[in-house]
């Protein structure tokens, strides 16, 4: 139960420094006044009586930063308590300790592999272009074909002069060709594209 | 004369808690209430009162509500908790103990 006085006192010293700093103060100003009255009732003079209570309340501001400190103190405390009790349990079972860390490490690692590898496979497939999001695929259908086709070259003439929804067009195609270097020859797979590919995708390509 | 700086260590929580115990009070009453029950032994400072009193409210042993003094001042009462009041007892039997145990050997001859 000790909780329930002790929470709302906690966030209080957190969030609302300034209403705890104000009543810090309500209650030293009380204090003097109960020592102003009792010096006035021995016979002394208001003023005098004033002066006497603030000597003998002393180091004010003293007794202030003391009221404080158990405020901040507590919280700081009581973490270095939690923390110190939280390892000397897991020292006291290392296998446990172990197992948990491991578990730990596993899930964290697996977790951020298939993050990673969803980041690349779904949102960002393609790292290197600019826009990839304003990216489409068109291709052709006929009458007759199940599947898509391809777009001839008269039609993405008319395409890229006429269409005005999209900024540019790109043509590419999956071909493969053979590279002969010196007396060795190599069967190389590549893309024949447009020639304003890189510059409709944005990649920054060398001269 | 006695000081609190005289007083064993935690001595000065068990006076504030036994206090409060009995009603509702504010700081100053606390101080003049362990001064006249001493018959003026016991002096309390209020640079060590009023740090032991927000201690013990943050540890939650007493709570504070503001309220109306005798001369219609605002004033700050504290009273005990109900795990303050446990908390007394047990600190006070530690007391008796400690009390008792000390006599025996002082008045060993």
């Amino acid at each position: 139960m000790r909780w329930y006085y002790k929470l709302p006192l906690r966030l209080r010293s957190l969030f609302r420094k300034e209403e705890a700093e104000r009543e810090l103060n309500d209650e030293f100003q009380f204090h003097l006044q109960h020592q102003i009255d009792e010096y006035v009732a021995q016979g002394m003079a208001p003023e005098e009586a004033r002066c006497a209570a603030l000597r003998a309340l002393g180091g004010l501001e003293q007794f202030k930063e003391e009221c404080r400190e158990t405020r901040k103190v507590n919280l700081i405390e009581d973490l270095l308590q939690d923390l110190h009790f939280g390892l000397r349990i897991l020292r006291r079972s290392p296998g446990f300790s172990i197992l948990a860390v491991l578990c730990l490490t596993l899930g964290i690692g697996a977790n951020a592999a298939v993050f990673s590898w969803i980041e690349g496979i779904l949102f960002r497939p393609y790292p290197a272009v600019a826009q990839q999001e304003r990216l489409l695929a068109l291709t052709g259908t006929a009458r007759g074909e199940p599947g898509p086709t391809a777009v001839s070259w008269p039609d993405f003439v008319d395409l890229q002069r006429n269409c005005t929804l999209i900024d540019s067009f790109i043509t590419a195609k999956i071909m493969g060709t053979t590279l002969s270097i010196g007396g060795r020859a190599e069967n190389a797979t590549g893309m024949i594209v447009s020639a304003n590919y890189f510059d409709a995708l944005g990649v920054e390509h060398g001269p | 004369m006695g000081k609190p700086t005289d007083l064993v260590q935690g001595t000065l929580d068990l006076l504030i808690l036994k206090t409060v115990a009995l009603e509702a009070m504010h700081g100053w009453g606390i101080a003049q209430r362990i001064r006249q029950v001493s018959k003026d032994v016991l002096q309390v400072n209020q640079g060590a009162l009023y740090p032991a009193l927000h201690r013990l409210e943050q540890q939650g042993w007493i709570q504070s509500k503001w309220g109306e003094s005798e001369n219609n001042r605002r004033a700050k009462y504290y009273s005990l908790t109900p795990d303050g009041a446990k908390y007394l007892r047990r600190q006070q039997a530690q007391w008796n103990r400690l009390s008792v145990a000390i006599d025996l050997v002082l008045e060993t001859t």
